[in-house]
């Protein structure tokens, strides 16, 4: 168990002065996958307690595609692969529709504080899917998840955001205009959610 | 004949400053800066083939469309803009990423942030600043929030940070808040900085190399 702790993955996703809107995940498959290794008898420990990360108004700034300058720097045009979702329940509400989701599609949990890791089992184009759902607590009465995916292929990513993740969290969170353009686009296309203003 | 021609002496973009001076001065190492000036001349070229980023190439490079507007997008376009000429040129460029190599200093960090949240200016956050950030952030995101919970976000996250209580924040009321919330810096450091030459490599020789349609001064 200590073995996992102290594994490079663990500490690499919770640099504070880095951890949200970076690419604190591994790409590495194998980081994924030895953190679901059954060898790291990951069985015996515990999930740790949820406990969102509690947001602050420069947080929530903070989250602005304009200030996220890796943009930059990518030379293809893949698309972030990561959605946004704002909802009044509770936090234990939303990791447990995530749980659901989860068994519909056999994908395995972990969950640690405020993230909720999901680990496909079918081998797809780039290996196994793997998402990250990240809580954060805006108020007590509100929170924002960001789901992202940490490995595998972008296009199955897309896939299970739209015919498994969005429905299920429909009913929990916002439904937002943008994301339901963002639903029916097809992929690499540039995203215009971050420059329209809407007069909601 | 022409552009194919590589001379030494080769015209370069305007704002030009030589490798190992920007080196010297910044975060960056001359490869480094090498390689940013293969991504400066891409990003400087995409719209207005003039070797300066204007804003909309800038808006290119981050949403991958030159349309809209995006007050974040805004402040950080102005801030490395330091001559305040309308365009970043490659020594603005190059000094203003310093401040977001991992390795850059968290004092830099932490001002440049200031800067970037002080809309008008005034050498203070106020709080009216911080609730129109908000308000964009939500409004860029399409999300929701009622007027009161902005409201309370805006005003709780204002009194911890606003210690002295006279309705703004200062730079050191800042510093503070920033020593008890590493976080609020998360933006202030791009990872990518750190692979640079591999993303972009440039071979010193080529580098002198511009392309058909380079810059003519």
């Amino acid at each position: 168990m200590d073995k996992l702790i102290e594994h490079p993955w663990f500490k690499k996703g919770y640099k504070p002065a880095v951890m949200l809107g970076t690419p604190r995940s591994s790409n590495s498959l194998n980081d994924v996958q030895a953190a679901f290794s059954t060898d790291h008898k990951e069985a015996e420990e515990p999930d740790s307690p949820l406990k969102p990360v509690s947001l602050n108004a420069f947080d929530i700034i903070s989250l602005s595609k304009g200030f996220d300058l890796s943009g930059l720097f990518e030379q293809n045009q893949e698309q972030k692969a990561s959605s946004r979702f704002m909802t009044h329940k509770p936090a234990s509400a939303i990791v447990s529709k995530l749980e659901q989701i989860a068994e519909t599609e056999s994908f395995k949990v972990k969950k640690q504080d405020g993230l909720v890791k999901l680990q496909g089992s079918k081998e797809g184009r780039k290996g196994q899917l793997a998402i990250d759902a990240e809580i954060f607590e805006v108020t007590p009465s509100c929170y924002v998840v960001e789901v992202k995916k940490s490995a595998g292929d972008t296009l199955e990513y897309e896939r299970f955001c739209k015919k498994d993740l969005r429905p299920s969290l429909k009913d929990i969170c916002w439904s937002t205009q943008a994301e339901e353009k963002n639903a029916s686009l097809p992929p690499l296309t540039p995203s215009s959610k971050s420059i329209t203003r809407n007069a909601i | 004949m022409g552009c194919a021609s590589s001379s030494k002496r080769r015209r370069r973009a305007p704002g030009y400053e030589d490798p190992a001076v920007l080196a010297a001065q910044t975060s960056f190492t001359v490869n480094e800066v090498e390689a940013l000036y293969e991504l400066y001349k891409k990003l400087s070229f995409s719209i207005i083939k003039d070797g300066l980023i204007h804003k909309e190439e800038f808006q290119l490079a981050l949403f991958r469309t030159s349309k809209g507007a995006n007050l974040f997008a805004d402040r950080v376009f102005d801030l490395f803009d330091l001559k305040r000429n309308g365009v970043i040129e490659f020594g603005e460029f190059v000094r203003s990423l310093s401040i977001f190599h991992p390795k850059a200093s968290e004092s830099d960090k932490t001002k440049f942030a200031f800067k970037l949240y002080d809309l008008r200016g005034t050498g203070y956050i106020e709080k009216e600043e911080l609730r129109e950030m908000v308000l964009a952030l939500l409004d860029e995101s399409d999300l929701c929030l009622s007027d009161s919970a902005v409201e309370e976000i805006v005003d709780s996250t204002f009194s911890q940070a606003d210690t002295n209580g006279d309705g703004r924040i200062d730079p050191r009321e800042w510093e503070e808040f920033v020593k008890k919330n590493p976080a609020s810096l998360r933006n202030m450091s791009l990872p990518y900085l750190q692979d640079i030459t591999t993303a972009f490599p440039s071979f010193v020789m080529h580098s002198e190399v511009e392309d058909c349609g380079g810059i003519d001064k």
